[in-house]
């Protein structure tokens, strides 16, 4: 059974949307158990983390990188990293924002780096970039084109309402992803 | 005032925001002349509970201490429900009062008596041109269809934007928590807003989109038929209970501001100036906030009229516009609820708590842990 953990921060409610959406798409994997830890109540005790064979980490992009309260968690982590306790486990991670761009790139550097600095082993999207066609349309997955990571765009002004299904596709296609990869490496005994 | 003559002040409407102006006016300079013109009969309103958030009657409070003591006497509730064809997702929200709607205004009105308002029944409740000038000040408070902002409308520029949903406001008999109830069934999505305002009897406010509308034939229907139909599809939450009727008929919501707030020294206050949607429950809250802003800004200004009235725009109108915002965005979720599919409880309780914007993510987990595990953790 791989057992993959799912971290994330919201401020209201987006991001956890997206956090379900790769939840939903990595437990549709047979033999996979997830679950989603927000991240200002697991920073308390990361420890409860070591279990996991994967982390997926996500958080909304505020001033062009990751939430505070997330980067409290990365810094919670700091103990493990000494020992490198989450050394080989796999990754991954998802952000969003209301601008398209957002400059959403910059936090998924900063995911992609963090899990570097724990000796962990990045997973990335997998899927081309949607929506670049004159044929295309904002229902295609992966139509704000990211290869790090799941990227998702919400409206400022609507709830969870205003989430794209195309981006919850994509963040659940991520989950999906990374699943199947635990599968790989656990049943390649590594 | 000029030459220490006695202020007078003219309410056009009984209702809360008139009623609660009157006394707020009264206590501010009490040898003022205030009086109130109501149309209905005492003890006659539509309607049936409203509700205040603890933090919307604190509000309220150093204005009229008495008057939000009246208020959070009644019905209190600490948790709201969310039902999505019959399965319950109870949230914590923070604290609500609810009164009925008369008990509220015959308080209101009690206590604006003490105080020295003469409130006239049965009047023409509306105002004249010729009439203004008998008056220092004129506030129209006469409700969203007031017929003030509608005979100097030239002036007041509304707007009015009518939403898609159809409302029916019923009461029931039945001791409902806060809830919002989600049924699908055959005939679309039927929505009902219902909590206990008394001991005896809950609002039970029915909300369906256009094509439900339209397929059950509302349109064609009395009032009573349109009941008893309601009756029948919520009567699995019902549960035995009957509906009630006080004046519901069938209503869209009308989502109204205007462009400018008073006429020279007339001003609108409440609904008859601007509205938010009984889905934020709130209604009657942003009413007699415009009383409290309106008041302050007069005293600020010594009741000198036109420069109290300017002050009352200049300050009232950031705030009164960004509530009105996070109404316009409830309104756009409840419109959009019709044409989509909701299947998962827990989804539905988050995204209803999150539609306005207003709420944080990271507050509401905290005091609903257990149901954002449920979230987090079943994820099938």
């Amino acid at each position: 059974m791989g057992s993959i953990g799912v971290v994330y921060d919201s401020g209201f409610g987006h991001t956890a949307a997206q956090a379900r959406a790769v939840g939903e798409g990595a437990i549709a994997v047979p033999g996979t158990e997830v679950s989603l830890y927000f991240a200002e109540e697991v920073a308390l005790d990361p420890r409860q983390l070591d279990g996991c064979d994967a982390l997926v980490f996500g958080t909304p992009t505020y001033m062009g990188s990751g939430s505070a309260v997330f980067k409290t968690f990365m810094e919670a982590s700091s103990k493990i990293w000494l020992d490198q306790g989450w050394k080989g486990k796999l990754a991954a991670g998802f952000t969003n924002s209301s601008g398209h761009s957002g400059d959403k790139l910059n936090t998924l550097t900063q995911l992609w780096l963090f899990a570097m600095q724990h000796g962990m082993v990045w997973v990335g999207l997998g899927l081309l970039d949607g929506n670049g066609r004159s044929s295309g349309s904002d229902a295609e997955l992966n139509r704000l084109g990211a290869y790090a990571g799941a990227m998702a765009q919400s409206n400022s002004d609507q709830g969870l309402e205003g989430m794209k299904d195309s981006d919850l596709r994509t963040a659940a296609s991520l989950g999906e992803r990374v699943a199947r990869q635990v599968a790989l490496w656990k049943g390649a005994g590594l | 005032m000029e030459g220490g003559r006695t202020v007078r002040i003219l309410v056009v409407g009984g209702g809360p925001a008139g009623l609660f102006f009157a006394l707020l006016a009264k206590r501010a300079v009490p040898t003022a002349t205030v009086q109130v013109r109501e149309q209905n009969p005492p003890g006659v309103t539509y309607g049936w509970g409203v509700a205040f958030s603890e933090s919307a009657a604190e509000a309220l409070r150093p204005a009229a201490p008495d008057v939000v003591d009246a208020l959070t006497a009644g019905m209190s509730h600490e948790e709201m429900v969310l039902s999505l064809d019959g399965t319950d997702v109870p949230v914590h929200v923070g604290r609500s009062f609810l009164n009925a709607r008369w008990t509220l205004l015959a308080a209101l009105e009690r206590i604006a008596r003490e105080a020295g308002v003469t409130v006239e029944h049965d009047a023409e409740a509306t105002v004249s041109a010729a009439e203004l000038t008998d008056w220092d000040l004129v506030v129209g408070a006469d409700g969203v269809n007031s017929r003030t902002r509608e005979r100097f409308a030239e002036r007041f520029a509304p707007t009015e934007e009518l939403g898609t949903n159809w409302l029916a406001w019923y009461g029931a008999p039945k001791a409902y928590p806060p809830s919002i109830i989600l049924q699908n069934s055959d005939h679309g999505l039927l929505m009902s807003h219902a909590s206990q305002f008394s001991p005896e009897m809950s609002n039970f406010t029915v909300e369906v989109g256009q094509e439900t509308f339209d397929r059950l034939g509302f349109g064609e229907m009395t009032e009573e038929e349109s009941r008893v139909v309601c009756e029948q599809l919520f009567a699995a939450s019902l549960d035995g209970a009957p509906l009630r009727s006080n004046h519901s008929p069938w209503f869209q919501t009308k989502f109204l501001s205007c462009a400018r707030w008073t006429h020279r020294n007339l001003v609108l206050i409440g609904d008859a100036l601007h509205t938010v949607h009984p889905s934020i429950g709130s209604g009657t809250r942003f009413a007699m906030r415009d009383a409290v802003y309106l008041t302050t800004a007069l005293a600020g200004a010594g009741w000198d009229v036109e420069v109290g009235l300017k002050e009352f725009e200049r300050t009232r109108k950031p705030v009164a516009d960004a509530f009105q915002a996070a109404a316009k965005r409830s309104i756009d979720w409840y419109e959009g609820l019709p044409g989509r599919t909701v299947t998962h409880p827990t989804k539905f309780a988050l995204e209803y708590l999150m539609r306005t914007g207003r709420v944080s993510y990271r507050d509401f987990r905290r005091q609903n842990r257990d149901v954002v595990l449920g979230y987090e953790r079943d994820l099938r």
